[in-house]
């Protein structure tokens, strides 16, 4: 009896620590949105008060503005997605014995790093057709983009492979895994876990980065908004909306981000728990 | 932990994917250009325009498919550089499609070229950054500029030029508010604001060399700010940036102060007096053929009046005759 009774205030005391807790999360949650909600209130007053927003011009631009974003969207995807490839290989020849690749792999890197990405989009622009390879200039864009971003992921992809606790590798061949099987099976699922926040961030990067290649007649978003800009000497307007419009882009990815390592979390718990 | 025996096949299965993926963007990416589609010259009365190519068609089978002129005949398209963010002469519509004095003017030059070889040549755009264009060494990414470029001794040096199709004057502007009546109140280390890589960069740094000898001395000890446009000094001074005074293009200027900007122009003569010209690449395919053609149609515009009618559309005044000639 006395055993039972104690049990039932046990759980009281429980449930209302849960109770206390979720009000507490519930309290915290609430005023977290209201300080967003007034810090984007005193944006938008800021804003609304500096610029004289010409509501019939930014009706007249918008769809002009926003051609841009079909094009921003596909160079990011199409530049992170060389990035990603260019720092797999990156990253095998920064981790190979081999001298030669890894000279090659360790030059890409400290290149590609230590050089503006400016730079680069212009040196790649003016230096492939001297080469007799004359890309449209959106390919052009991706490849420097790419490229730059390959060398910094590289070092991502470097570490989070070494990340891999060598218990694993051991264990892997312990049990008679190639050398090979186990880099395929047990060290890259795990690498590709551990980088995944990384690559989310450099795409989040690059959807900005991107407008570095309006210079070599990309018209992305930026560019859509300055030409609509400078000639009508609005150019606070043009950009105000290219800034919203790259804001939404991001919070939409950064959304899916989220979502994709809580998916790969679950993965990991329930491993754990089954 | 891998040997190269190892990685070679999968390096070679990576450049196999990353060839396939650049190449198939390419033809997948949407064209910068595809807004001038809409504005490649029809050709004229289908009589005329039947009548001129098998007139011309001897004269195609002469270009030296080697030229610039033979590349872009037998590319069936001219690539030309613009710059839209300088109206009236160079601007592009809501619609994307390209509009001023500089690219109507090309339009008009591209239909009758093609009328001249006999085949219809297209028009593609190109809106690299001014720097770039004003710079030489294209590697081929446009064949031309026709976006106003001034004649200078610098870039005569890295640039072949057509016959002038107009005249520029540079002009100072100070802002509204501004004591400042002449030029020579500016001495004594001013700030001034301009675009980069333009001849009023030129004037201030003192290293404008032009051919016409009509250049007032520019104000001593200048203190110069330069930015991607002119048109961001304009928006500079509109936001409460200070700078004491722009020199920029006198009929930008103009259009600029008729558009209600907090600017002044400045009375007097212009600061130079200066030809402009469509510009082609030294370092690119001979452009010698191609240059004669275009002094020929660039003549027969400034004779049969089509460039003043341009010029008063877009500027409201006539800037094609050559000042005091």
């Amino acid at each position: 009896m006395t055993s039972l009774a104690a049990r039932a205030a046990n759980q009281q005391l429980g449930d209302q620590i849960i109770a206390a807790d979720r009000s507490r999360s519930r309290r915290w949650r609430v005023q977290f949105l209201i300080a967003w909600a007034i810090i984007v209130a005193a944006l938008v007053a800021f804003v609304l008060i500096t610029i004289n927003l010409d509501t019939d011009f930014i009706a007249k631009w918008l769809p002009f503005i926003l051609t841009g974003v079909p094009i921003t969207i596909f160079v990011s995807f199409a530049s992170i997605a060389l990035a990603v490839v260019l720092a797999i290989l990156g990253a095998l020849g920064r981790l190979s014995p081999n001298p030669y690749l890894n000279a090659l792999a360790s030059f890409y890197v400290s290149f590609f790093r230590g050089t503006p990405l400016l730079l680069q989009i212009f040196f790649i622009y003016f230096a492939l057709p001297q080469m007799g390879i004359v890309l449209p200039e959106v390919p052009t864009g991706i490849i420097a983009l790419g490229l730059n971003y390959g060398a910094y992921m590289t070092e991502v992809f470097r570490s989070g492979i070494q990340a891999v606790p060598h218990g694993q590798t051991e264990a892997a061949l312990s049990l008679g895994m190639t050398a090979r099987t186990t880099f395929r099976r047990i060290i890259v699922p795990q690498a590709f876990r551990i980088v995944t926040p990384a690559i989310g961030n450099d795409f989040i990067a690059m959807l900005k980065d991107s407008s570095l290649v309006s210079v070599i007649s990309v018209h992305e978003l930026l560019y859509q908004a300055q030409v609509a800009g400078r000639p009508n000497h609005k150019s606070m307007q043009t950009l105000l909306i290219a800034a919203i419009v790259y804001w939404i882009l991001t919070i939409v990815f950064s959304f899916f981000q989220a979502r994709l390592e809580r998916r790969q979390a679950v993965g990991d718990r329930a491993r754990v728990v089954g | 932990m891998l040997r190269l025996t190892r990685t070679t096949p999968l390096l070679t299965a990576v450049v196999l994917v990353l060839a396939a993926c650049t190449g198939g963007g390419g033809a997948a990416s949407p064209s910068a250009s595809t807004a001038a589609a809409s504005q490649t010259p029809a050709s004229a009365a289908p009589s005329t325009a039947t009548a001129s190519a098998s007139a011309s068609a001897a004269a195609a089978a002469s270009i030296d498919p080697n030229s610039l002129l033979g590349k872009v005949v037998a590319a069936g398209k001219i690539k030309i550089s613009t710059d839209p963010n300088y109206k009236p002469f160079s601007f592009q519509n809501p619609d994307g499609t390209y509009d001023g004095f500089d690219n109507a003017t090309a339009v008009e030059v591209v239909k009758r070229l093609s009328q001249k070889v006999g085949k219809d040549i297209a028009i593609d755009w190109q809106t690299p950054s001014w720097d770039l264009i004003t710079a030489g060494g294209w590697s081929g990414r446009w064949d031309i500029s026709i976006g106003s470029m001034s004649v200078t001794v610098g870039r005569a040096k890295v640039v072949d030029f057509v016959n002038p199709y107009y005249y520029d004057s540079g002009a100072v502007a100070v802002p509204k508010d501004s004591a400042v009546q002449s030029i020579s109140e500016l001495n004594g280390g001013k700030t001034f604001c301009v675009g980069a890589a333009t001849t009023y960069e030129q004037w201030l740094n003192g290293t404008l060399e032009i051919v016409d000898p009509a250049k007032l001395p520019a104000p001593t000890d200048a203190k110069v700010t330069s930015l991607p446009t002119d048109n961001e000094c304009v928006q500079a001074v509109q936001s409460g940036r200070k700078f004491d005074a722009i020199v920029a293009n006198a009929n930008g200027l103009a259009d600029q102060v008729s558009d209600g900007l907090p600017i002044r122009v400045l009375d007097g003569p212009p600061i130079f007096t200066v030809s402009v010209a469509f510009a082609l690449d030294k370092n690119g395919p001979p452009d010698q053929s191609l240059i004669s053609v275009l002094n020929g149609i660039v003549d027969e515009m400034h004779a049969d009046g089509t460039l003043s009618k341009l010029s008063m559309k877009y500027i409201k005044k006539d800037v094609t005759t050559k000042p005091g000639g």
